[in-house]
């Protein structure tokens, strides 16, 4: 690794250090800067002042001179509920219930659903998905829409939908021609337009520094686990349960076999345990616990498991980000998983 | 049966019952919002009542609400009656109060009363006596007492003596910022005569540090406020764009003793801490909210208060 980093999970940011004030900040927790600069022989007192001068002006330390009243903050992750997370995927040939699902998912305590809609916008279809989710009472499930430009849908059609379920976090309509438009509905709910297409689960897994999540939950459920995978359950479009809709393995048809059954399944949360301190380049990268991973895509599918998620274009042994997709080291793997396409 | 009476809207509550849910120990919680049902009988053979055998209580907010919705239909903007109904009816929740305080001991969490009765002068002394130092305060509507005081000290903060300014007026909706520092201008647009106003010498801190206490555990975080002109005097002067560093803290055991012995003065079993550490590394006492927030402190420095609290609710099913 080139660069360490310090994240500042209070302001959602972080800042780029050497390596060398890592080693500081880490092996020499709890001396005075008189002591770290005589370990190191007193040859640089200069560079360490400067280090702790930029530190103490964005306020990432203190001056104390009782730092055994500071305890090293927490850094376990514990949520009350089994699931956080669902994603649901629709094309036009699906053809399981929504509604069972629903209940599913919120006798399971399931926070958050997305559903992704291969297909072109249907405002009703849409619409009697929030009419059922406001029916079941159980309106505190935070919905994420994602769902194909439709012409004959208004920006007014999906604003409507907004207004109809308070819980509507974010609706995403992609393969729109023109730019891309984010309408701010309110504090964290958004609209969205793009031109990208995102019409298969094959659109899933990008790592990049704008998806980057730097706060205590997301920080410490990295340090524990999967940083995509945990608390996830998935239903595909052929209505197979699985971590997620783009991984191979199904538990079941959602036809015949229930959520909670698949819970109980000995292999099912075994990818939920698989931090980036495994992932291989992941653990040697300084943005690994900020960052999301991806074990549907990765760089080797046929290895162990741990390879680095595909979609990664940043090379922490030089600290440079390049295009995933023409580094020829990931051709293979591409064509694994999406075909003979040429990337060029 | 574990009984949390709080408000409709209160998250910590939400995040409590979720653990709750998740430890699969059954609970009830009643809305200061929705009325319950009134049963208690008193006889020579003791106190019965249909609905209420706590086993546990968590007192986070608000209070028993015992009048029928429709009651607020009746007397629209008839706020005497409404007061008198509420007076009436209160004395239930008094009762409940203070009885299952009683009995229940430590599993009885919190206190309305103990919210309404909060005193800021009272708490001042109690803290005094028990360790802790407290900034001269004055509470005065006396001009020349005022003048003096502030030219004593220079350095002079007001704050209000019991609750926030939040007044629904004609004039439109008042509230108050918080502590304001006192300026010459201010004294100059003082009258001779006004209500009294509760002053106290600013201290020179190092940082705050908010304690909040429950099921006999204290959890602390370090404010540290110091270097920012709009949180300098108070940190819920809050800065959004740059929020103060809020990390975890362990107060020195003998301080922490303080708060124990303080809180037993005050009968409290848990309560939130406002407190000061100056240059000297002394410990200041500012002020007690019996039933302040606690859900910043618990995520900033993911401590898992709600957790802890569901746990202690849950547990001896
Ligand atoms: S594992 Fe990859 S493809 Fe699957 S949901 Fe996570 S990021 Fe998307
Ligand atoms: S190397 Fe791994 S941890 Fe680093 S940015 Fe890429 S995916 Fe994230």
């Amino acid at each position: 690794m080139t660069r360490s980093i310090l994240c500042d999970l209070e302001r959602q940011s972080y800042l780029q250090i050497p390596n060398d004030l890592y080693r500081i900040l880490t092996d020499h927790r709890g001396k005075s800067v008189a002591e770290i600069k005589a370990f190191y022989g007193n040859r640089y007192d200069a560079t360490i002042e400067d280090y702790f001068a930029r530190l103490s002006n964005a306020e990432f330390v203190f001056a104390t001179d009782h730092p055994e009243l500071f305890p090293v903050l927490d850094s376990s992750w514990d949520e009350p509920f089994e699931l956080t997370n669902a994603i649901i995927d629709i094309d036009n040939k699906s053809t399981f219930e929504l509604e069972s699902i629903f209940y599913q998912l919120s006798s399971l305590h399931c926070k958050f659903i997305q559903i992704r809609f291969f297909k072109s916008a249907q405002i009703e279809e849409m619409g009697s998905i929030i009419d059922f989710l406001n029916s079941m009472r159980s309106n505190s499930i935070g919905l994420e829409l994602l769902v194909g430009y439709n012409e004959l849908s208004t920006e007014a059609d999906y604003l409507l939908l907004f207004k109809k379920y308070k819980r509507l976090n974010s609706l995403i309509v992609y393969g729109m021609p023109g730019g891309k438009v984010i309408k701010r509905i309110e504090h964290s709910r958004y609209l969205v337009f793009t031109p990208v297409d995102l019409s298969s689960e094959h659109h899933c897994g990008h790592i990049s520094k704008e998806l980057f999540s730097i706060n205590i939950k997301t920080f410490t459920e990295a340090l524990n686990f999967n940083s995509c995978l945990n608390g996830k359950i998935s239903i595909d479009k052929r209505g197979e349960i699985k971590n997620c809709p783009s991984m191979t393995s199904s538990f079941g048809n959602i036809k015949d076999t229930k959520l909670s059954q698949v819970l109980l399944h000995p292999g099912y949360k075994k990818n939920w345990k698989i931090t980036k301190d495994q992932v291989h380049t992941c653990k040697s990268c300084e943005f690994r616990y900020i960052c999301t991973d991806c074990r549907a895509y990765v760089q080797h599918p046929d290895g162990d498991g741990l390879s680095k998620p595909l979609k990664c274009g940043y090379d922490p042994q030089i600290g440079e980000w390049t295009d995933w997709s023409i580094n020829p080291l990931n051709q293979a793997a591409y064509r694994h998983y999406f075909g003979e396409i040429s990337l060029q | 049966m574990v009984y949390i009476l709080s408000e409709k809207t209160d998250r910590s509550t939400d995040l409590v019952t979720e653990w709750l849910v998740y430890l699969k120990s059954s609970f009830k919680r009643l809305n200061d919002e929705e009325r319950v049902e009134a049963s208690i009988s008193v006889s020579n053979n003791g106190v019965e009542s249909r609905y209420y055998q706590p086993r546990k209580v968590w007192h986070r907010r608000g209070n028993l609400n015992f009048l029928p919705d429709e009651i607020y239909d009746h007397y629209p903007d008839r706020t005497a009656f409404l007061r008198y109904f509420t007076r009436e009816s209160s004395v239930l929740g008094e009762f409940f109060e203070s009885r299952y305080r009683k009995l229940l001991g430590r599993n009885y969490i919190g206190s309305i009363s103990q919210e309404s009765l909060n005193n800021k002068l009272l708490n001042l002394v109690l803290a005094s006596k028990n360790g802790f130092l407290i900034p001269q305060t004055l509470v005065t509507s006396n001009k020349e007492e005022l003048v003096a005081f502030y030219k004593e000290h220079g350095c002079v903060i007001t704050k209000d003596l019991r609750a926030p300014v939040n007044i629904l007026s004609a004039g439109g909706h008042i509230v108050s910022d918080g502590v304001k520092l006192l300026n010459d201008k201010m004294i100059e647009q003082l009258e001779e005569k006004f209500v009294p106003v509760f002053l106290q010498k600013y201290v020179q801190k190092k940082y705050e540090i908010r304690s909040f206490a429950a099921c006999d555990k204290i959890y602390s975080m370090a404010i540290f406020s110091q270097g920012d002109e709009s949180t300098m005097i108070d940190y819920r002067n809050y800065n959004n764009k740059k929020p103060n560093r809020c990390v975890p803290v362990n107060l020195p055991p003998m301080v922490e003793q303080n708060l124990r012995n303080l809180m037993a003065a005050m009968e409290m079993n848990t309560g939130s801490f406002d407190l000061i550490v100056n240059k000297e590394n002394e410990y200041y006492f500012l002020e007690v909210n019996p039933m302040g927030q606690f859900h910043w402190l618990s995520e900033s420095c993911n401590y898992h208060i709600e957790r802890d609290i569901a746990q202690f609710l849950a547990d001896g099913k």
